[in-house]
């Protein structure tokens, strides 16, 4: 029973643990994933929620200058203002980029009419609560001039303390501190005392306001910030299609020499090929970015500068060490013998490649394809370096990043979209990665 | 040679030395100690560590913009971080956690974190390769004359996994030599320098320093090559026929 029972224990504290690791690193990539949905209102809130909202309440007053439209802020919970405005069409505009909802037109007049309506209703009810209001709000007023004249006082007293210590005068010093003391006591009291009167009128504006307003809700694009991120930043759309572009001719680059490289490497024995295969990888241990600071002069003299194909070459330096090393593990593992067979049949050298290796090698072939697409999606060092006025897609959600540090759900999104399609190919050909490292298995 | 000389008398150059290398030396033994545990857990072959290690892979494949705008929103003072503390009853209101305020130090530490975040699970899949690949014999060889479990650790599995485990510090501190966007993500230039930085700095922010950030980038080049030369050297790649 005993030794029952410490197992249970051992085994529920390893979960925890393994539960605690896969928090960890899902934790930070569930708020990214949620910032990305959530509106400027949502995302500058304090604190965070936990969860984007699908829909925003919103409540509509009648004010001085027009109309009152305030939203509901879950972390609050209470109503936000946002505009305060006459035309409404502003304010349709203003609610749209706060909140990410668009409230139209006829919706909007109709509800106005509506808190007219009622305003119209509950006159009398609304006068006499603000008569009632008053007294309070003129109370607070005085009790904030009180506050601020000690804190002056006290600001004053203290300046005075200072100088009599540096003088050496004791007794002064005593009185002025216990003047002070006093003063502090004052202070305290008309804080507390402001307290009790803030609470009172928010009380009274409680009852207020479901009498002079009326809410409504709305569904919130959760799209938003995404088409946003795309009208905001002009370029990443053309900087979109360029990434993908750069990531198809990296595959085909690497993957046509380096997929013959893997083949030579894993069919043929020459002189040297150690060392070939050797400096294959050493090229790609080579920092990034001090491959690309020569390439800007030599990608400019050749016309590829800031096109790309010039960054996909670049790219390819990379990626070719790679997709010979995984090819020519690949090949290896389709048997000789299968192409000899095909050969004895009547195939020639090349057919028995593209009718029996090649087919047998496709996998192997795609999962390096999406491997050099990983790489060459995500770049972002040397894309910064070689490109000036053509920016690719991770150097455009990068420049938004350092550039303008107020629009984080914005890049948010922008870090989402490029997440997604390497998150993906990554699940993908999660066996050939974790095989690449010496052949897990779990 | 003027520009080396430039750059030798320049004090970021040297603050960038430094940070390089309080950066390699501590993120490299925090995140190796950290990998290993993590390997030794999953080779246990519990129910999930399949899921387990499909989701440590995904750091791995994130790009690095991604990751700035992950951690960016996170440190921000009303950032995400915050709020959870704050609703885990961790802080008040008042007492939210300054986490960009901090000292050159202290901002190197938590990028330190960051990294780490995204490079353990690299590492812990090179060193779980390593463990698969050891023989169950000899471990058991251990136990049966009597160590306990630390002692078979430290005394059979770790000289046994010594390829793996030099192939994953040396492939570790190459990349750690060259980190630097991360650092500008969520800093922005010149506030952590560290060498790959400086190239950028150079060749992007301030013009007509374009040949300061080439003599940069061959220092850098040199650095890392050497480093890459001792780990091929050690990893005896050079006598293997096989690669």
């Amino acid at each position: 029973m005993n030794r029952k029972f410490k197992k249970g224990v051992t085994t529920t504290l390893f979960y925890l643990v393994v539960a605690g690791i896969a928090i960890v690193i899902a934790l930070p990539m569930y708020f990214l994933f949620i910032i990305s949905f959530m509106s400027d209102q949502e995302a500058y809130d304090w604190p965070i929620t936990m969860a984007p909202s699908f829909a925003n309440r919103f409540a509509i007053q009648k004010s001085e200058r027009g109309y009152l439209i305030s939203v509901y802020s879950k972390s609050k919970d209470e109503f936000v203002p946002i505009i305060e405005t006459k035309n409404l069409r502003e304010m349709i505009d203003r609610v749209e980029l706060k909140t990410n909802s668009t409230i139209s037109m006829n919706l909007l007049e109709k509800r106005i009419k509506e808190l007219e309506g009622k305003l119209q209703e509950n006159k009398k009810k609304i006068d006499e609560l603000k008569r009632s209001m008053k007294p309070y709000e003129d109370r607070i007023s005085k009790l904030n001039h009180d506050i601020s004249r000690t804190l002056s006082d006290i600001n004053k007293l203290n300046e005075k303390l200072e100088l009599a210590k540096n003088a050496g005068m004791k007794d002064i010093v005593e009185v002025i501190e216990g003047q002070l003391k006093t003063l502090k006591e004052k202070f305290e009291l008309y804080k507390s005392k402001l307290e009790e009167v803030q609470n009172e009128v928010r009380h009274l504006r409680a009852k207020l306001v479901p009498l002079s307003s009326i809410e409504f809700t709305v569904p919130k694009n959760l799209f938003a910030n995404y088409t946003m991120f795309f009208r905001v930043t002009n370029d990443a759309l053309p900087a979109l299609t360029r990434s993908v572009q750069v990531a198809l001719l990296t595959i085909a680059i690497s993957l046509s020499i380096g997929g013959l490289a893997g083949y030579a490497f894993a069919r043929y024995y020459f002189k040297g090929k150690n060392m070939l295969k050797l400096s294959v990888l050493f090229v790609r241990m080579f920092p990034g970015v001090s491959i690309a600071m020569p390439m800007v002069i030599i990608l400019a003299r050749m016309g590829f500068y800031d096109k790309p194909l010039g960054l996909s070459l670049v790219y390819s330096i990379g990626q070719i060490g790679m997709t010979t090393w995984i090819t020519a593990s690949i090949f290896m593992g389709v048997p000789v013998e299968l192409e000899e067979a095909a050969q004895i049949f009547g195939c020639s050298k090349w057919g028995a490649f593209f009718h029996v290796t090649l087919p047998l090698a496709l996998p192997g072939l795609a999962a390096s394809a999406m491997y050099a697409f990983i790489g060459s999606w995500s770049e972002t060092a040397q894309a910064i370096i070689l490109t000036q006025f053509n920016p690719t897609f991770p150097v455009v959600v990068y420049e938004t990043l350092v550039g303008a540090k107020g629009l984080i759900n914005l890049v948010a999104a922008g870090g989402v979209t490029m997440a997604v399609p390497a998150i993906v190919f990554t699940l993908i050909i999660r066996r050939y990665i974790l095989q690449m490292w010496g052949g897990i298995t779990v | 040679m003027g520009y080396y000389k430039y750059i030798f008398r320049d004090p970021h150059f040297i603050e960038a030395i430094i940070n390089t290398g309080i950066f390699v030396a501590i993120s490299v033994t925090l995140e190796f100690i950290i990998a290993f545990a993590l390997a030794l857990l999953i080779n246990k072959k519990f129910k999930g560590a399949g899921a387990l290690l499909s989701l440590a892979l995904i750091p791995m494949a994130l790009p690095p913009v991604a990751v700035g705008a992950m951690w960016s929103s996170a440190f921000a003072q009303n950032g995400w971080l915050n709020s959870l503390l704050y609703r885990l009853g961790l802080i008040t209101a008042d007492g939210k956690i300054p986490f960009l305020a901090g000292t050159e130090m202290q901002s190197l530490m938590l990028i330190i974190l960051i990294d780490a975040w995204q490079v353990i699970p690299f590492m812990m899949v090179i060193l779980l390769a390593g463990l698969q690949n050891l023989p169950k014999e000899s471990i058991e060889a251990g136990y049966i004359f009597g160590a306990d479990k630390f002692t078979v650790l430290r005394k059979i599995t770790m000289p046994m996994m010594k390829p793996s485990i030099q192939t994953a510090l040396i492939l570790r501190i190459i990349a750690a030599l060259q980190v630097w966007l991360i650092i500008v993500m969520i800093y922005g230039y010149r506030r952590i320098p560290v060498l790959v930085e400086e190239v950028v700095y150079y060749n992007e922010i301030v013009l007509g320093f374009y040949r300061v950030a080439l003599a940069y980038s061959v220092i850098v080049s040199i650095i890392v090559s050497i480093v890459a030369i001792i780990y091929l050297k050690v990893s005896g790649a050079f006598e293997s026929s096989e690669g």
